[in-house]
């Protein structure tokens, strides 16, 4: 009887569940439904009735960004009652294969925030809608915006993508620990070879103090189009031939590149791969107090601040041993893919989010530093201190930049760019040599890139 | 082929029988039979999802074989999976079976602690936490460090990472643990008794009369764990991303990359299906083998 | 020549005194057993005590190299924080998204898996060895292939953000391994039970709802379980079909929390992730007995 009574109870408590979900959920079953109908109904009747457009905007981040993206464009609806936005967003996990399927089934968001090096992924295979018209329009204003970035995302002719903050290397170190070994800090404008020189003072410092849990700096790895074309830029290569059709890397000074990125775990005053590989994503080296010095984005600088256990400096990064190495780049981008319904609407609102003041107030730097100048300029105000130095160190870069001009990304560069990872890792746990990451790297690229011609 | 016509009650009870798999059928055909045939179909193609699928016969597999970087490293590394993980966590999961199998006082919370991490299972909250508990500064080697021991780097040394995730993955051994615990219970008991009274020593009646008496029971954990382990993916996805140096680069993930990093659904397709048939052939060579060992009371 | 009780009063004193030394030697072997079972289970469970005191500390407190597993400082703000992390829900809605999809999925499961298991273990129709290798040989197929293929269809039924593409496909027994448990499970209830029911002239249906279902408690218990488990625990398929973010679920939402390229609050992570897995946890010790025994039968006939 009891059993009984429990099973019952069991098969009730189950159907309640369904039942509760269905009703709690209810805008969750039924309005997909009506959300895709509005979409097509908005597709047969155009935009420029001005009424009752739906728009989908895709990003991914953490919370804070999610929270002031939410805010921003909220505001934008409240001013635009015609315009309805719903929001995509979610971690970097995951967020790529979840595009990709919905490119497929035909179901793409209306914007989107991709990484600032896979545009042209997207462009070859026909899958973002040219910005060109808008911007001739003055739908989207670019007058404000730095033209070299801008040109980044110029394939074949024609913009397709805008950045959405800029972001510039910066070179981060823990006073503390300076201070505790009585070491000066390093300053901006200073060589790679400065560089190295300092990280390997406060390493010695440190082994002479018995301390052999710290390091001088955090190994200068991953990025190829940033880390590691600039290390390259300076020893005299270049990554992709003119045309961007073949790899170019596998040269003298490209097998130089490598080693001298090497070089601080070769010396051993940047700690072995075993240990920097254990953190948690998105916990470095430095934040846990494990090394002097660290070269990261400018965009990095507030959740340091916030986490860590130490007193925050900041200088820029490096520049080069031979050349100016250093160069502002988009920390993401904003494109409009070919499946949506109302591109001019779209473009709309990511000219809001790129020039408007409300918008920026509230975005501030959670996408970079603005890259409108006129919004840059104001965001100074009511900012932590971290913030102002932040941005007077970004302003600064301009000093340090010229010789080196990043190239654009080739098709499939997203590719190139994990296997670049995953063999500069083998090299690291000393599993491979350069010459053999070289050769691998090369052939891989061409493969990839050659898909495209 | 059938010698008699069925009489008029069976030809009910047949069309009963279809009735009751009418709900499996339909599921079947729509969202297992028709996505499968869609992706055999698919195997034998160049598909990037945004331009039609061209046919181009054996080449994904001929590629597989030949020019693909990564297929045999990750063939490789999730046999070495298999290996390690299925009989780590079947030992385990005997091991305490049979030490809950005696009347200990308890046992009901044991089983409950014993089976928790199989709930948890290996779910993003899960991931993170180890992920945090194994690192460098984790918990772990902070453990390891009272004893003067450590620090290990369990998921970053590319000589550990595999082992550890087989760990991971053997700690969640309670559903084995329960069927063992269920198939002790059903060894007759005057077998041991009859034993203990020859002086048998318990190891002996460990070979000689559990293992044999739970034979049946070990063959099936063995596969279930054993194709569960083929496919292992969202530990590494979310752990390891495959790494370090590729020592946690598994099928699965290669494939998944493959698709969705890559745009390759035909190649994708043809390394699922060069998978199914692994899976296929080593579950029958299983069976195979085990007949000789397997002992079925009738 | 000694005495007849003599001698008897000897064997009982060798015999209790052997009785002494087994007792002794079980003492001691059941001491061993507890300890190592404690040890064992202080194993088992260590990852989830470390969960559980790094959501009440400090940021800061989660990485410092010198661990207690009392918090320095105790705060209750991780949790705070958490629940109100997404900007336009608070955590209870997604919370109750997930148990409407697990609810949803559970009850599918049920439903289809033990009419189908009812027709392999209980009745006689051409083909039935077929149907049974079929449901084993889906079990091999990475889950993956499908992928692509699965999405086109729940994309061109209009399905995606809903939780149909879950439910639906539950309802319709896709899941082989519940059904392989249920039917090895029903295999095990004794023949003469439905066929003295069909002698009374009960129809399948009858012996299905009134007999076998009832008396197979314990391995739907364990088919709810896992399937709400299994459910709840997903990622990449909530990920791929729930694109709007009112009807994200905890999952979702976690990896939403966590990402590389911007700050992360770490202790209000540890807060939701301990709150998302506490009704599997909860689940399981309230129908523990039942899914202990669900989950036995299983794997005893080969």
């Amino acid at each position: 009887m009891n059993k009984k009574f429990l099973s019952t109870a069991l098969c009730g408590a189950l159907a309640l569940s369904a039942l509760a979900g269905c009703s709690s959920g209810q805008s969750a079953s039924s309005a997909p439904a009506s959300s895709a109908a509005a979409s097509s109904a908005v597709s047969s009747a155009p935009a420029e009735s001005g009424e009752n457009i739906s728009l989908r905007f895709m990003w991914w981040g953490g919370e804070t960004r999610h929270k002031a993206t939410v805010e921003a464009l909220d505001l934008y609806t409240e001013q635009n009652p015609g315009v309805r936005i719903e929001y995509e967003y979610g971690g970097w996990d995951g967020y790529f294969d979840k595009l990709l399927t919905q490119l497929a089934g035909n179901n793409a968001p209306d914007i989107v925030q991709l990484s600032y090096t896979n545009a042209s992924e997207y462009v070859v295979r026909d899958q973002l809608a040219p910005l060109d018209s808008y911007i001739e329009s003055g739908l989207l204003r670019t007058d404000k915006l730095n033209q070299t970035l801008l040109d980044t995302y110029k394939i074949d002719g024609s913009y397709y993508a805008v950045p959405s903050g800029v972001n510039v290397q910066l070179l981060y170190y823990n006073q503390t620990m300076f201070d505790e070994f009585g070491i000066s800090y390093p300053t901006s404008g200073m060589t790679f070879d400065e560089y190295y020189a300092k990280a390997k003072e406060l390493n010695d410092a440190a082994r002479a103090a018995g301390r052999e849990d710290i390091w001088g700096m955090s190994a200068y790895t991953n990025a190829l189009d940033v880390n590691f074309q600039r290390v390259l830029i300076d020893f005299g290569g270049q990554l992709w031939n003119d045309d961007l059709t073949a790899a170019a890397f596998n040269s003298p000074e490209g097998i130089q590149a490598i080693e001298y990125v090497k070089k601080p775990l070769d010396e051993g005053f940047c700690p072995p791969p075993e240990i920097s590989a254990s953190n948690p994503a998105g916990v470095t080296d430095f934040a846990l107090g494990r090394v002097g010095m660290f070269i990261d984005n400018a965009t990095s600088a507030a959740g340091l601040a916030e986490t860590a256990d130490f007193t925050l400096g900041m200088e820029l990064a490096p520049f080069g041993n031979n050349k100016k190495v250093t160069w502002y780049q988009a920390s993401q981008i904003f494109v409009i893919t070919k499946q949506s319904a109302n591109p001019e609407a779209a473009a709309k609102v990511i000219d809001y989010m790129l020039n408007d003041e409300a918008a920026g107030k509230i975005l501030a730097y959670e996408r970079g530093i603005p890259v409108n100048e006129d919004i840059r300029a104001a965001s100074v105000e009511g900012k932590s201190e971290i913030e102002k130095k932040e941005l007077e160190l970004v302003d600064g870069a301009a000093e340090f930049t010229g010789d080196g001009v990043p190239m654009p990304f080739p098709p499939g560069y997203l590719d190139v760019h994990s296997e670049f990872e995953r063999l500069q890792e083998a090299v690291m746990y000393g599993q491979s040599t350069p010459e053999e990451m070289m050769n691998s790297l090369e052939s891989f690229a061409n493969q990839t890139i050659g898909k495209f011609n | 082929m059938q010698a008699q016509k069925p009489s008029r009650g069976k030809m009910k009870s047949y069309i009963e029988g279809y009735l009751f798999l009418l709900p499996w059928l339909c599921g079947f055909l729509l969202f297992t039979i028709w996505p499968i045939i869609q992706s055999f179909l698919l195997s034998f193609t160049s598909y990037d999802i945004f331009t039609p699928p061209k046919f181009i016969g054996l080449q994904n597999f001929v590629e597989m074989f030949t020019s693909d970087r990564i297929f045999k490293k990750a063939l490789w590394v999730t046999l070495k999976y298999v290996l390690m993980s299925v009989p780590l966590k079947l030992c385990m999961a005997l091991f305490i079976a049979m030490i809950l199998s005696q009347k200990l006082r308890g046992i009901g919370i044991y089983r409950t602690i014993y089976y928790l991490p199989s709930i948890l299972g290996a779910s993003v909250a899960m991931s993170v936490t180890w992920k945090m508990v194994l690192g460098y500064d984790g918990f772990v080697n902070y453990f390891l460090g009272l004893f003067g021991l450590g620090p290990v780097n369990f998921l970053a040394n590319p000589s550990l990472s595999l082992p550890t995730l087989a760990m991971i993955s053997a700690w969640q051994f309670g559903s084995a643990m329960l069927i063992f615990l269920s198939g002790l219970k059903n060894v007759p008991q005057e077998l041991y008794e009859a034993a203990e009274v020859d002086g048998a020593r318990w190891w002996k009646r460990f070979i000689h009369i559990t293992l044999p008496m739970l034979s049946p029971t070990i063959l099936f954990n063995f596969i279930m764990n054993m194709i569960g382990s083929f496919q292992v993916f969202t530990e590494a996805f979310v752990m390891t991303r495959g790494g370090p140096v590729d020592s946690t680069y598994f099928y699965v993930l290669h494939l998944y990359r493959t698709a969705f990093e890559n745009f390759r659904m035909g190649y994708a397709s043809a390394l699922a299906w060069l998978l199914t048939i692994i899976i296929v052939i080593v579950t029958a060579i299983t069976f195979k083998i085990s007949d000789h060992y397997v002992y079925y009371e009738n | 020549m000694q005495s007849m009780p003599n001698v008897s009063g000897q064997l009982a004193e060798a015999r209790r005194k052997r009785k002494r030394k087994q007792d002794v030697k079980r003492g001691i072997r059941f001491a061993l057993s507890h300890l190592l079972l404690i040890a064992g289970a202080l194993l088992m469970i260590f990852p989830l005590l470390w969960l559980i005191s790094s959501s009440f500390k400090l940021d800061n407190e989660i990485f410092s190299r010198d661990f207690s597993f009392i918090p320095r400082t105790f705060t209750f703000d991780n949790f705070r924080k958490g629940w109100n992390s997404n900007p336009q829900y608070s955590f209870f809605h997604f919370f109750c998204n997930t148990l409407c999809l697990v609810g949803g999925v559970a009850v599918g499961n049920i439903v289809s898996c033990s009419l189908t298991a009812f027709a392999i273990s209980r009745l006689n129709f051409p083909g039935k060895k077929l149907v049974f290798s079929i449901i084993i040989l889906t079990l091999m197929l990475p889950g993956q292939v499908t992928l692509i293929p699965k999405y086109l269809i729940f994309s061109n039924l209009g399905w995606l953000s809903t939780y149909l593409p879950f439910i639906v496909p539950a309802f319709m027994g896709t899941q082989a391994f519940f059904i392989y448990m249920m039917v090895q499970f029903m295999r095990g209830i004794p023949g003469e039970l439905d066929e003295s029911a069909r002698i009374d002239g009960c129809s399948s249906f009858r012996i299905y709802a009134s007999i076998i279902l009832p008396l197979s408690k314990p391995s739907l218990c364990s088919v709810a379980i896992f399937s709400f488990i299994w459910t709840w625990n997903d990622f990449l398929s909530q990920l791929i079909y729930l694109s709007e973010v009112r009807t994200y679920t905890v999952s979702l939402i976690l990896n939403s929390l966590v990402d590389a390229t911007s700050k992360s609050s770490w202790g209000s992570l540890m807060a939701l992730t301990l709150i998302s897995i506490l009704p599997c946890v909860l689940l399981y010790f309230l129908m523990q007995k039942y899914f202990v025994e669900g989950i036995a039968t299983s794997g005893l006939k080969g």
